[in-house]
């Protein structure tokens, strides 16, 4: 017991260190935002905090004191029971917005729902339960939920057969069109479908010059094709300017319970 | 392509050998020099580094019963049994053995399978998935030799520090009490360090350490041949499960060996390095063809490629990586020659722990905790977590505390899987 007390008393006295920017990621690992914090993380020094979920993320955001950079999404500020930092023009760097589309083995249009239960695979959270619900009633479908907890594994799970559709983000189309009998039939950009998703790139604690050089990096990054390729069928809007802004609140509102 | 191949197998003898590092440190050490070169070279210097770190990771468990990681618990158990009674020889060479077996049927059953991959990945819906864990649950506690209500009891506790923290999908808490640290959950790196490698450090400080012996001859242990196939049948199909991959098969193979074979010790390590270093390779078949990483140090390797501008596909994988495919035996070779050649040295550095159990212990506790402690962003609540696991672990050094480290790792998954199949069969 003697020994485990000195490793433990060395352990607390080595426990004070700083980092210039903490990226803090409130996604799954597989997910897209791990994918958007990464890509800018390696051109910046930082320190990577892989929080898993709104709420262990904004634990992190405010118990740090270093600057903070982050994705949130719009679902989240509208859960009176989940914290959220706030979200104005001086920290927003850039907005996302990420269409989604339904694809399926079983049915080739939003036509032939009509009147069937459908077994859709998608995120198990309020807002998409929401959307569909909305969508039961436009089409006259019944959806039974399988619920997963990120883009990766909602397409996993779609392709091991857990469900016959998949409703998710149109990133994960080449993926999904793996499986040759599938077909996507219905995208957000077209119009089919009310639903996106709207995240935004958020600083905290940052300075205006910090922030400002983020959102050059972003503007330089989302120009670029490999960022294109990388996150295609998702939109960026630089800076924080008014109409980014009402974009994000905008969002906020339709998502609110 | 084979310089990286050579720093790939350095890095993973290297970080194999530090218990809690493993593939992912050895990826993270080395990510803004991975992020220039080329996709075929994330990958080759990624494989070298599961391989060669499959076989070192193994070395520690053998010597001091501690993990390098925790695909190699069933082999610590086993192995450093053998190595107290005087047959550290036979459970390495027989580690290295088999683990090169492992590779073998892995890269065998790779170019077989790959043409018709999508059909393997049909199989393994939630269903199938909730089956497996269950299985695996079912073996964990009634294959044990402790009482099984005390390892029911280990398996729950596991699966309630797990649980603590906020929910990924629905947000709801768990024992959180309002409390923010706790919201962050209990690392598995505490749980990790407190409830198993503290407890078997204080089992090893009451045991005496015989000096070992040297090996003169390249032998293998009798009746390895087919544990060492069966392995790599198991951990191959194991390392295509996301979360359970080769972890859960390195112990389940061990397992139904202990069950169906006679004086089994030696044959449960054949199997669980076969199906370890088997799972460790097929778990990258989910990420290749899917672009869906399935271990955190894969998570490091997709986001690597994918920066060099690799689309992930079944036809990108042929195309672009197959030439991987002939590096690997010369880094396998390397591997099975060093770990038999190795052997008398780490004897040596065997002897030199007996000698200095205590201040070894002392190093390489402090060196996880602390390494775990700088990775984990908030580095009290780790330190926390460690110190207080560490006391209950050291009250629980009686036991055997790998049911904890299970419970840990299969009560969400199951849990999920668990849901959607009654979402499925609804």
């Amino acid at each position: 017991m003697k020994f485990i007390t000195t490793i433990m008393a060395i352990l607390f006295a080595s426990t004070v260190y700083a980092a210039d920017l903490e990226i803090v990621n409130p996604g799954s690992e597989e997910g897209a935002f791990r994918q958007v914090l990464t890509t800018l993380g390696e051109k910046v020094d930082h320190a990577f905090v892989q929080a898993n979920n709104p709420v262990t993320a904004y634990s992190f955001i405010e118990g740090s004191d270093a600057p903070v950079l982050t994705i949130w999404s719009s679902e989240w500020p509208g859960d009176p029971e989940l914290k959220s930092p706030v979200v104005d023009e001086s920290n927003l760097v850039a907005l996302m917005t990420y269409e989604t589309m339904m694809c399926s083995r079983k049915f080739s249009s939003l036509q032939d729902l009509k009147g069937k239960t459908v077994k859709i695979a998608t995120w198990g959270s309020e807002p998409v339960a929401k959307f569909l619900g909305n969508l039961e009633d436009a089409t006259g479908a019944t959806f039974v939920v399988v619920p997963f907890g990120g883009s990766g594994s909602t397409t996993k799970g779609y392709l091991a057969g857990d469900a016959d559709t998949v409703f998710t983000i149109t990133t994960r189309q080449t993926a999904i069109e793996e499986d040759a009998k599938t077909k996507c039939f219905a995208f957000s950009s077209n119009g089919d479908l009310g639903f996106r998703f709207v995240d935004a790139i958020v600083t905290v604690r940052s300075d205006k010059m910090l922030t400002e050089k983020l959102r050059e990096l972003i503007a330089m990054l989302s120009s670029e094709q490999s960022w294109l390729d990388k996150f295609s069928g998702t939109s960026t809007y630089v800076g924080g300017s008014t109409k980014n802004i009402a974009m994000y609140k905008e969002a906020v509102v339709n998502f609110s319970k | 392509m084979i310089t990286w191949a050579i720093i790939g197998t350095l890095s993973g003898v290297l970080f194999g050998l530090i218990p809690g590092a493993g593939p992912f440190i050895a990826t993270a050490v080395l990510y803004p020099w991975l992020s220039d070169t080329s996709a075929v070279n994330i990958m080759m210097y990624y494989v070298s580094v599961l391989i060669a770190s499959n076989y070192t990771n193994s070395v520690t468990a053998i010597l001091y019963g501690i993990p390098g990681d925790a695909t190699a618990i069933a082999t610590a158990k086993n192995g450093h049994r053998l190595f107290q009674k005087g047959f550290g020889s036979v459970a390495v060479t027989s580690n290295a053995i088999s683990s090169t077996v492992g590779v073998i049927c892995a890269v065998a059953a790779f170019v077989v399978l790959l043409p018709n991959i999508m059909h393997i990945f049909k199989f393994y819906n939630s269903v199938v998935q909730t089956l497996v864990i269950s299985v695996a649950i079912i073996m964990i506690t009634f294959l044990t030799k402790q009482s099984k209500i005390y390892t029911i009891f280990l398996f729950l506790l596991g699966g309630i520090l797990a649980k603590v923290g906020i929910d990924p999908i629905t947000f709801d808490s768990f024992l959180t009490f309002g409390n923010s640290y706790l919201a962050l959950g209990v690392p598995f790196a505490s749980v990790m360090i407190g409830l198993y490698i503290v407890p078997e450090l204080a089992k090893i400080h009451d045991i005496k350490v015989d000096a070992p012996k040297k090996i003169s001859k390249y032998a293998v242990g009798k009746g390895t041949t087919l544990p060492t196939l069966l392995g790599s049948f198991v951990g191959f199909w194991c390392g295509l499960i996301p979360g359970v991959t080769n972890i859960l098969g390195s112990y389940a193979s061990a397992n139904i060996v202990k069950r169906l074979f006679r004086k089994p010790i030696l044959k449960s390590i054949a199997a669980a390095e076969a199906a370890n270093n088997s799972g460790a390779l097929s778990s990258l078949l989910p990420l290749l063809i899917l672009a869906i990483p399935i271990t955190g140090s894969e998570v490091l390797v997709y986001y690597l490629m994918l920066e060099n501008g690799f689309t992930f596909s079944a036809e990108n994988t042929v195309n672009k990586l197959y030439s991987i495919l002939y590096v690997i035996p010369f880094v396998t070779a390397f591997c099975l020659w060093l770990s038999w050649y190795g052997f008398n040295l780490l004897g040596t550095v065997a002897y030199f722990y007996k000698i200095y159990k205590n201040y070894v212990n002392i190093c390489i506790l402090t060196t996880i905790s602390l390494v775990s402690i700088l990775i984990f962003p908030i580095h009290v609540w780790m330190a926390i977590c460690i110190l207080c696991l560490s006391v209950l672990g050291y009250s629980l050094k009686r036991f055997d505390t790998s049911p904890i480290i299970y419970g840990y790792f299969l009560s969400d998954l199951f849990y999920e899987s668990l849901i959607r199949t009654l979402v499925i069969l609804s």
